[in-house]
C-alpha cells in the first residue's frame, strides 16, 4: 500500500509540474470585431476559427491580385489559415496563431475554386472562389 | 494485487519519475491542441504514464512491455509528425520532449530488463512452457 501512494504522489507531482508550465498558451481570446467573412475595415476578408471549426465556410477573392485574409482564432488551440490549389498541393501558409488574430498576405491567384484549411486539424475546410 | 517490494536505486527512481512527467508533458501538449486524435494521443500518453509507475503486480510484470510500447507510441507520433507536420514551435518542443522519453525508456529497459531480445525470447519461452502444460492438462484429463 506504501508503494501505491509513492507511486501516486510520483504521478501527482509530474501532473502539477506539467500543470505549472503549461498554462502560457491559453488566453482569453479578443472578441471579434467583424462578423466572419465580411470584409474588414481595412478591406481584408475575415475568417474566424471557433470551436475546432471555421465558422465562415466560404470566401470570395480577386483574381490576379493580392489580396488578405485575417485569420481570428477564437480557440485556446492553435489555428493558421492555409490554401490548397486543384492539385492538392499547399500554395498558402499563414502562421499558425492561438487566441489572436493574424493578416495573412496571399499573393496573386489565378481565378476557381480553391480549398482552405487548418493545417493543425485538416478537417477544419472552408471553399476560397478566386474570380 | 500489489508487487512485492524491491528496492530501488535513487537513479531508478529519478528515470522513471523523468518518463512519467515527460509522458504527461507531452500528453498535455497534445490536449491542448484539441480535436479527436490529439485527445485520444493524450490519453494514450496519460495511461501509459499510469503504467509505467503503478506497483500492482500485473504492471509490475509486463512492465517491459509498456516501455516497448510506449517507445513504439512515441516513435509512431514523431515518424506521424514528420511526415504530415505541421511545423511550429509547440509540435517541436512536443517532438524534443517525445525524442527524450524515448532515450530514457531506453535506458529503463536495459537497466531493469537488460537485452531487449533476451526478454523477448525469454517471454515467448515461458508462453510456449504454459501453452504446452495446458495442452499435457487437458490432454490428461480426457
Amino acid at each position: 500500500m506504501k508503494r501505491l501512494v509513492q507511486s501516486l504522489g510520483l504521478v501527482a507531482v509530474a501532473v502539477l509540474a506539467v500543470a505549472c508550465s503549461g498554462g502560457g498558451g491559453s488566453t482569453p481570446a479578443p472578441a471579434a470585431s467583424a462578423p466572419a467573412g465580411s470584409p474588414a475595415a481595412d478591406g481584408s476578408i475575415v475568417v474566424v476559427a471557433k470551436d475546432l471549426a471555421f465558422v465562415t465556410t466560404s470566401i470570395t477573392a480577386p483574381a490576379g491580385e493580392a489580396f488578405q485574409v485575417t485569420l481570428d482564432n477564437q480557440d485556446s488551440a492553435p489555428h493558421n489559415f492555409a490554401i490548397k490549389d486543384a492539385s492538392g498541393a499547399t500554395s498558402y501558409k499563414g502562421e499558425i496563431v492561438t487566441s489572436t488574430k493574424v493578416a495573412n498576405n496571399v499573393p496573386a491567384m489565378a481565378a476557381g475554386t480553391y480549398q482552405f484549411f487548418c493545417e493543425v486539424h485538416p478537417n477544419m475546410t472552408g471553399t476560397l472562389t478566386v474570380q | 494485487m500489489f508487487a512485492s517490494r524491491t528496492s530501488f536505486r535513487t537513479s531508478d527512481v529519478v528515470i522513471r519519475a523523468a518518463i512519467v512527467a515527460l509522458a504527461l508533458a507531452t500528453g498535455y501538449i497534445h490536449f491542448t491542441l484539441g480535436g479527436l486524435l490529439f485527445t485520444l494521443n493524450a490519453i494514450g500518453y496519460a495511461v501509459a504514464a499510469v503504467a509505467i509507475a503503478i506497483p500492482l503486480a500485473l504492471a509490475v510484470r509486463f512492465r517491459w512491455v509498456v516501455r516497448l510500447g510506449l517507445i513504439g507510441y512515441a516513435l509512431t507520433a514523431i515518424v506521424a509528425w514528420a511526415i504530415q507536420g505541421p511545423y511550429f514551435q509547440t509540435a517541436y518542443i512536443a517532438k524534443a520532449i517525445e525524442v527524450t522519453l524515448i532515450v530514457l525508456l531506453a535506458v529503463d529497459f536495459a537497466r531493469m530488463d537488460g537485452n531487449p531480445v533476451a526478454v523477448v525470447k525469454r517471454e515467448l519461452a515461458s508462453f510456449a512452457s504454459l501453452v504446452t502444460n495446458r495442452s499435457g492438462t487437458a490432454g490428461a484429463g480426457a
